[in-house]
Parts: structure tokens; sequence; C-alpha cells
């Protein structure tokens, strides 16, 4: 297995443990529903940024289509968690 | 014909298509009150309403764009020829599904607006026929949209297979966004079931992107279309002058 | 200060500096779709935003785990797409096909595990109609689901090609067949939280 390999199974693995805590674990009652929702958008977040640096490569891109990404997370991300919290 | 007409009958066609995007814009969405559109789950007097009080520039509206919708057929000429240069032989189905998806694209808008001036010619009659008629012209638009929409691909997976040029039609990423541009119309279908909301055919994903999408591809296209144009121009020029001399 | 540079050893990969995978054009696609999506997304919690407790109401009725499970699904079939990118880029071709196939197979299940969940919606009764949130439940994960079948299908293209003769040459075919299905995994990873888990 070369290194490339490994960071891709590393981050997979980081994508789903997370999925795992946000479905099972972040949903039970005993955390209040904003607390809940905010961790839940929060790591929705990262796993997005992940998919876009490290599956979709774009950490090696030009840096115009990294700023879009970026752009387009922090956008959205904060759009969902501002109309939330209204 | 000589090659300078030619050149010219093509450029007028190229011409065509922004042209008739302008006067879309401004008879049919500004003059026909349709900016924003009428919403759909208005009880039926407010349709009327809407006629009564802007008759002469509804049917002002519509009956212009009925005329330069047809710009769109000169257009859809000249693309097709355009792209049987590229998909040369006795085959060439990606031109000719262009070439019918945009002469019926025509008929489709006509027909939609056709339901309006209907609607214009006699706003008197019972209001619920004059809400059936402004339905009936917006779902024409938004659920038969397919033709367009294959119109459109067919073209981008024509000019990306151009390998013919040293310069492609359009780049890269103007077929791309024509591919994208025709498939913001699939969730206009939608509009049949759904009366308020983002997906109704006053709605965000129902009229602002697909709408606009639509008009916009017709500009960067034309963009493309007419440099392509003027490099093909200039080819023709450069041998018209070397064939005396070299002969 | 050049002779510096000259001495850096370089690293297993040679580094291209500063590439976009496959051709401009994909991205462009994908960024456009993921704007239409994002808007979607905001029309969304707007209306939940007016009416939070039909919408979380109607939340309590979907099935977390089904949602999580395809969460993880499509996850892991990006990956594998991953891999076999990685494979075609160090020439074990022969591996390529294998990673892709199996991706196809993860896009078979998402779809088949949706209808599972669609048929139990009909079933209660609930349909597009039923009220605001479900209206975008269906809308953005039917919208979704469209985005799984032609990606299903390209995966499915491509490892035919790549276990074809014509598998080697240019990558920027698979690349873009690559960024389309992370797009869809990436919009999926936003619309389960989205759906089936703000409260």
């Amino acid at each position: 297995m070369n290194a490339a390999v490994i960071s891709v199974m590393a981050v997979w693995t980081i994508l789903m443990v997370s999925t795992a805590a946000s479905t099972w674990w972040f949903s039970q009652p005993m955390f209040t529903p904003v607390a809940s929702t905010l961790a839940v958008m929060l790591i929705a977040a990262v796993k997005v940024t992940l998919v876009m640096s490290h599956f979709m490569e774009l950490r090696s891109a030009p840096r115009a289509w990294q700023l879009a990404g970026a752009t387009w997370v922090i956008v959205a991300a904060s759009a969902v968690i501002v109309i939330y919290l209204l | 014909m000589d090659e300078q007409t030619k050149i010219l009958y093509q450029k007028i066609s190229i011409y065509c298509g922004p042209i008739f995007v302008t006067t879309f814009v401004f008879f049919w969405a500004w003059l026909g009150h349709n900016l924003p559109p009428p919403h759909p789950d208005w009880p039926a007097q407010m349709f009327t309403d809407r006629y009564v009080n802007n008759l002469a520039e509804i049917r002002l509206g519509f009956l212009v764009c009925l005329v330069t919708i047809c710009l769109y057929l000169p257009w859809t000429g000249y693309v097709t020829s355009r792209m049987m240069r590229i998909e040369t032989g006795h085959y060439p189905v990606l031109s000719y599904l262009q070439l019918m998806g945009g002469a019926l694209t025509v008929m489709v808008v006509s027909i939609s607006m056709w339901c309006w001036v209907v609607a214009a010619q006699r706003p008197e009659r019972a209001p619920e026929i004059t809400q059936m008629l402004t339905d009936a012209g917006w779902l024409m638009n938004d659920t038969v949209y397919m033709c367009t929409t294959l119109q459109m691909f067919a073209m981008a997976l024509c000019f990306l297979a151009d390998k013919k040029g040293r310069t492609p039609v359009m780049p890269n990423w103007a077929c791309y966004v024509t591919i994208f541009c025709g498939a913001t119309f699939f969730p206009a279908s939608l509009t049949a079931v759904l009366r308020s909301g983002p997906f109704a055919y006053d709605g965000l994903i129902g009229f602002w992107i697909p709408y606009p999408a639509w008009l916009i591809w017709m500009f960067i296209a034309s963009y493309y279309l007419l440099g392509d144009l003027k490099r093909r121009a200039g080819e023709v020029e450069e041998k018209v002058v070397a064939v005396p001399a070299s002969s | 200060m050049s002779a510096d540079i000259e001495f850096v050893p370089t690293p297993m990969a040679p580094r291209v500096s500063r590439r976009l995978p496959g051709v401009e054009g994909v991205w462009v696609f994908v960024f456009a779709d993921m704007a239409v999506f994002a808007l979607m997304f905001g029309c969304f919690m707007w209306d939940r935003h007016l009416q939070p407790e039909s919408f979380e109401v109607s939340r309590r009725a979907l099935d977390l785990t089904m949602g999580g499970v395809n969460t993880l699904i499509l996850l892991t079939s990006s990956m594998l797409v991953v891999l076999a990118i990685d494979a075609l880029k160090y020439a074990e071709n022969a591996l390529a096909p294998v990673f892709l196939g199996l991706a196809t197979l993860c896009g078979l299940a998402f779809i088949v595990n949706k209808a599972f969940e669609y048929r139990e919606k009909f079933e209660a009764g609930i349909g597009l109609q039923t009220n605001d949130f479900f209206m975008y439940y269906f809308i953005m994960t039917g919208m979704h689901l469209g985005h799984v079948v032609v990606g299903t299908v390209i995966l499915a293209a491509l490892a035919l090609k790549a276990r074809s003769s014509r598998a080697g040459g240019s990558i920027v075919a698979y690349e873009g067949g690559a960024t389309y299905w992370h797009m869809v995994d990436l919009l999926w990873v936003c619309l389960f939280p989205l759906l089936y888990l703000v409260r």
C-alpha cells in the first residue's frame, strides 16, 4: 500500500465514524435539539470538506477551484445554521 | 451565392439568437407581466384582473413575441449546419436531433403564448376559464421541455467531440454549461403537481432557475458561435487570396 | 536558491503542481449543480423555520437507520472510486475495474435501499403532497436519486472501459466520472443530516 492509499483509508474511516456518531449518537434525546443540530451540521461541513479535499482532489487543485469549494461549504453551512437559529 | 454573402447570412442567423433573447425578456417577461409570474394558487378572479388591468400590454407583448420567437429558427439552422461540419458523413444524428429539438422548442413556446393570447382576447369571460388558459400556457412550457433539453444535449455532445479545428467551436466549460442548463428544466415537471413554494411555476426552481438558464445559455452559445464564424471567415479570405496567387 | 530546490527528494508519486482532475467543464457542471442544491437547502430551512412543529413531527417519521446506512454506502463507494483512480494512475490496471465494479454495486445498493424507504412511506399513506416537509423530502431525495442513477450508469460504463483493451491512455474520462460521483456523495452527506437529523 502506498502513502496515498493509506491517507484515503484514514479519511474514509473518519467519514464513516463521524457518520455513525451523527446518526446514532447525536440523535439521542440526551442532547438538546440545538446542541445536536449544531453538532450534526458542523460534522457535515467537516465531512464535505474532507470529501472535497481528499476524494475530489481539490487540495492539489488550482487556488481558484479551492476557493470555489470553500465558498460553497461556508455559504451552505452558514445559511443552514443561521436560518436554523433564527 | 458568393462567399461573402454566405458568411453574411450565417452571421445574421447567429445574431437572431441574442436578438430573440432580448425581445423575449422585453415582450414576454416585461410587457407580458411575467416578471414575476402569476401565482398558481391565486383565486380565479385575480387571473382575470391581471389581464383586464394590463390588457394592451399583455396583448402587445405576446403578439410581438409570437413573431420574434421564430428568430430561434435561423439560429437553430446555423447550429445544425455547423454541427454537420463536425459530425461529417451520412449519419449526422446529433445534428438532426438538435434541428428537431430547436424547431419543436419554437412550437412549445408558441403554444404557451398562444394560450395567453386566447386568454387576453376575451378577458370578460368566466374567470375559471382565464385561469385555466393561464395554467395551460405555463404547463406547456414547464412540462414539454424535453425537446429543448435534447437540443442542448445534442449540441453539447457534438461540440465536446470536436477534434477538427485548431480551436473548438465552444470551449469545454461552455459545453458542460449547456448540459447543465438543459438539465435545470427537469424539476419544472413538478409545476404540474405543486401550486406553491419553490417548485411551483412561479417558484425558484420552477421559474427563476430554468428560464434564465435557457436565455443565458443562448447568449453564451451565440458568443462562441460568432467567434467561430469570425475564425472561419478569416480562413475563407486567406484561401480566396491564396488561390489566385498560387495558380 | 535554485540549488536548494534541486536537492529536495521527490516523493514517490510524481507530483504535478496544482492540477484539476478531469476536464474543467465537469467542475463547472458540478459547482452549478451544487449551487442549485444549496438553494434548495436554504428554501427547506426557511420553510422549516416558518412551520417548525409540522417539520419536526414529519421528520420523526423518517427511518434514521436507512438514511445512515445509505450515507455509509455512498462514502464507501466514493472511497472505492478514489482507489480505482489511484490504481489507474500507478498502472495497477487490473485493480481498477474491480474497484469500479464494487462502487457500482454500492450505487445499486443505495437505489434499492431508497426504493424500500419510498415504499414504506407510500404504504403509510405519505406522499409528495402530505405536507411541506414531505414535499422537500421527496423532491430533494428524488433529485438526488436521479443523480445516483446517472452516476451508477457512469461507474458501470467506466468499469467496463477499465476492463477493455482501451483501458490505458487518458485518465481524464475516469476522473470526470469520479468527480461527478464524489459530488453525488457530497450532496447526500448534506441532505441526510438536513432532512433526517435537524431537530
